[in-house]
């Protein structure tokens, strides 16, 4: 942990007066920038991404910098909240490890191809479609990986999954994808 | 004309970068919204050090103002209907522990009682902490869990209608 981040760690667990907002200041946007990949309301993000920090703030003695950064500790909490909250405001969707996906392979292990469109944007575009049809779980964990390239000990922090199941869900998600993307040229 | 094959994970990352392109400035956005309401908010969070503090400050008080004090009467456990006395007024002290209310066993109580986590009532109580149902832990600070004080608290109003509060708030 650098110096100035256990700075600011133990002035918040002493209650030190504007020691809260610096906190937010510096780790507000990161937090709610994963907050509103799985909460799209941008209202509703906001809300979890307080209730995340005032959490954070309450429970700051179980931190352990030990275990991951500051800011992967707020983005695990985030991360529960924004889970509970999507849970409360949309009916349960099917796992991909339901679906019959198959592979087991690693998170980086297998590279796909996908055939050139004569327009790029377009395929873009469908690809942009391919990624909405996944629940927002997948989203976010295709996002922390490919898009943030968060490491995989951080993503299973934050999810609180184990990084080998982390692992084969990326792949299947990628495999789930390419699939759409494939029959989308075969039709 | 033959179609070039284009790595799966560029696209991916590509769609991602299109998808979140706003993202940045609706953090940023957040952020300026927020810093306001979050200063509230974490006001309202009060450090462990300064309970701890607050609660080990009332207790030697309570204890130095109990050894000059005269024992009370045993009384039953509250007495609402009579007048306070100077005696009943002082020295009286109710702090507040976790799950657990720290009383002097040897005053009557008109003071602050934590009635749950966020509210608080000043009201006046007579009680002679000799009659508590006490789980002690120190023999200067007897205790009385907080579920006993709560349903004390209940009766107490219910059997008192024109009580005055001098004050009701939440914190």
């Amino acid at each position: 942990m650098q110096a100035n981040e256990q700075e600011m760690v133990a002035a918040v667990s002493r209650g030190r007066p504007g020691s809260h907002e610096a906190v937010m200041e510096r780790y507000g946007q990161e937090v709610f920038a994963l907050v509103v990949k799985l909460v799209p309301d941008v209202l509703d993000a906001e809300e979890v991404t307080e209730d995340a920090f005032v959490k954070a703030f309450r429970n700051i003695r179980q931190y352990n910098s030990t275990k991951a950064a500051f800011s992967t500790w707020l983005c695990r909490i985030a991360y529960g909240l924004a889970i509970d909250r999507l849970r409360q405001r949309r009916p349960p969707t099917l796992r991909l490890e339901e679906l019959n996906v198959s592979g087991e392979m690693g998170a980086e292990d297998e590279e796909l191809f996908i055939e050139e469109a004569d327009n790029h944007q377009e395929l873009l575009h469908r690809m942009l479609d391919a990624i909405d049809s996944l629940p927002p779980e997948e989203q976010i964990l295709v996002t922390m990986f490919h898009l943030e390239n968060r490491p995989l000990r951080d993503i299973a922090y934050i999810t609180g999954e184990r990084e080998g199941t982390l692992a084969t869900r990326l792949h299947r998600i990628r495999k789930k994808l390419h699939q759409i993307m494939t029959d989308y040229d075969k039709e | 004309m033959t179609k070039n094959n284009i790595p799966m994970n560029d696209l991916l990352r590509e769609a991602l970068q299109k998808k979140y392109a706003q993202e940045p400035r609706l953090a940023e956005d957040f952020a300026k919204r927020v810093s306001q309401k979050m200063a509230e908010k974490t006001k309202r969070v009060v450090p462990l050090w300064v309970k701890y503090a607050s609660v080990a400050a009332a207790v030697v008080v309570a204890f130095m103002l109990g050894r000059w004090m005269p024992a009370a009467d045993h009384e039953e456990t509250l007495q609402t209907n009579r007048p306070n006395t100077a005696e009943e007024k002082m020295a009286a002290k109710i702090v507040h522990k976790t799950d657990t209310v720290y009383l002097d066993r040897q005053i009557a109580v008109e003071k602050t009682v934590v009635v749950h986590d966020t509210v608080r009532v000043n009201i006046p109580v007579r009680v002679a902490a000799n009659d508590m149902p006490i789980a002690s832990s120190s023999d200067d600070a007897p205790t009385l869990q907080m579920a006993d004080m709560e349903r004390m608290m209940n009766e107490f109003v219910e059997s008192r209608r024109d009580i005055h509060y001098t004050s009701l708030e939440r914190y």
